[in-house]
């Protein structure tokens, strides 16, 4: 579909109401459902070893940079918002303004994995890899799975900023990579308190 | 004719996955033995019951002989979607000849652990580590056929596709799933590792129930190509 040909359509959250309508389409919400009930496996499988060996646990979480933990939070929240913005401007045809959003949403999620390599090069360097003791296997495998699924994400905004450049793109592929992003961050939001601050 | 052959190929894949499934029962894989298990608990596995456990490796082994069958209609099929430059059908198809290799060769380790039972029990850990790792960490086969499920069910465009739009979104939600399989070479024990919740039982069922998946569309898609021509018997042509 040509974008310039779209019709213009209205953000979903300003019509609340009878003409409420599923972003993207039913399919890939099978795959958003799917992966968030894996990672909610995780999150209960950690809680429950975490509970058994709670010393071990709270001693390993102590050496965690907390600092870098908050600022990627921030940064990855800042992307999720940026994203959104650009789903605004795309559904009112402003496509200038929609591609400057997306290019700051890739460039926050960009900031994000820059920090997490920082991040795990600082933790190994200082000895703590993914063999030292549970709580490290939990950080480095739970995280690093995010970490893929970041990586992906990006590479699904950087499809649709070269569709949009191209004047292509529906506005079908667009949600997907939104809808995806928006569940990136929202694994994060629930990763961070479980592994920085509980 | 051509409606029974690949529906005789087609149903290989159920066929597989119950010979699979038995053979597998009969060794005593089910659950797995920890990898963080001695040597000599690891020799007394194969002691005890040699026969049932090579019985059930040749009943395993012969079973995965069905996949390629299921996986040569599986191409056919999707090659009549993809036209002139069946890419991804063929991607499919290497990726099934791979998968059966991943399937056979650890059971031929397993053979050779269960071979000479007087061996240094340090020996048959060996061998057993070298079937469990291959078997359950290789996943690169395995990967990339969801994947090329997943690319040609998209291109399909006809009214009554053979995998719906939601199959393709779930074929990828498998791959995410079998994703994370090599990682169990860090871990001797806990839920990453070969025995655990994430290294082994997660990746099992997501990878039986997505065959199981597979198997039905195809079957079902099938057996609707028949009735369409069965509906216009001068459709067919050559």
């Amino acid at each position: 579909m040509n974008i310039a040909q779209g019709r213009p359509l209205r953000c979903s959250s300003s019509r609340a109401g009878q003409n409420r309508r599923l972003p993207a389409e039913a399919g890939v919400w099978v795959f958003i459902l799917g992966d968030m009930t894996v990672f909610a496996l995780l999150f209960f499988v950690f809680l429950y070893y975490r509970r058994l060996d709670l010393v071990e646990f709270q001693s390993s979480q102590q050496s965690l940079n907390v600092l870098l933990g908050q600022i990627n939070t921030l940064i990855l929240i800042t992307s999720s918002w940026f994203v959104a913005r650009f789903m605004g401007a795309y559904k009112t045809g402003d496509y200038l303004k929609a591609k400057n959003f997306l290019a700051a949403g890739i460039v926050a999620g960009g900031a994000f994995v820059a920090i997490k390599v920082f991040e795990y090069t600082e933790k190994i360097t200082a000895g703590d890899t993914i063999l030292s003791g549970d709580f490290f296997m939990y950080y480095y495998m739970m995280t690093g799975i995010h970490l893929m699924h970041v990586l992906v994400g990006i590479a699904g905004l950087l499809y649709v900023y070269s569709a949009l450049s191209k004047q292509r793109g529906s506005l079908l592929v667009v949600e997907c990579a939104a809808v995806y992003w928006h569940m990136v961050d929202l694994l994060w939001i629930f990763l961070f308190p479980l592994f920085y601050l509980l | 004719m051509n409606y029974k052959s690949q529906m005789l190929a087609a149903w290989c894949g159920p066929g597989f996955i119950i010979g699979m499934l038995g053979g597998w029962l009969m060794i005593g894989f089910l659950p797995p033995h920890m990898p963080s298990a001695t040597p000599e608990a690891i020799a007394a596995f194969y002691q005890e019951n040699p026969i049932k456990i090579r019985a059930g490796l040749l009943l395993f082994m012969w079973a995965s002989a069905l996949y390629l069958p299921f996986c040569g209609v599986l191409t056919a099929q999707m090659r009549k979607i993809e036209g002139e430059y069946p890419v991804w059908s063929y991607t499919q198809l290497a990726a099934g000849a791979g998968n059966v290799i991943t399937l056979t060769f650890p059971t031929l380790f397993w053979a050779t652990a269960a071979f000479r039972l007087d061996r240094d029990p340090s020996q048959i850990q060996l061998i057993n580590d070298l079937a469990w790792i291959p078997f359950v960490g290789m996943t690169v086969p395995f990967l990339m056929v969801p994947i090329a499920i997943a690319i040609v069910g998209f291109m399909d465009k006809r009214e009554n596709p053979l995998f719906p739009r939601w199959a393709c979104y779930y074929n990828i939600f498998v791959m995410f799933l079998l994703l994370p399989g090599g990682v169990i070479t860090f871990f001797q024990d806990g839920p990453f590792a070969w025995d655990g919740f994430f290294g082994f039982w997660l990746p099992l069922t997501d990878w039986g129930v997505w065959f199981c998946v597979t198997c039905f569309l195809l079957i079902r898609h099938l057996k609707r190509e028949s009735l369409a021509s069965q509906a216009l018997p001068t459709a067919e042509v050559g």
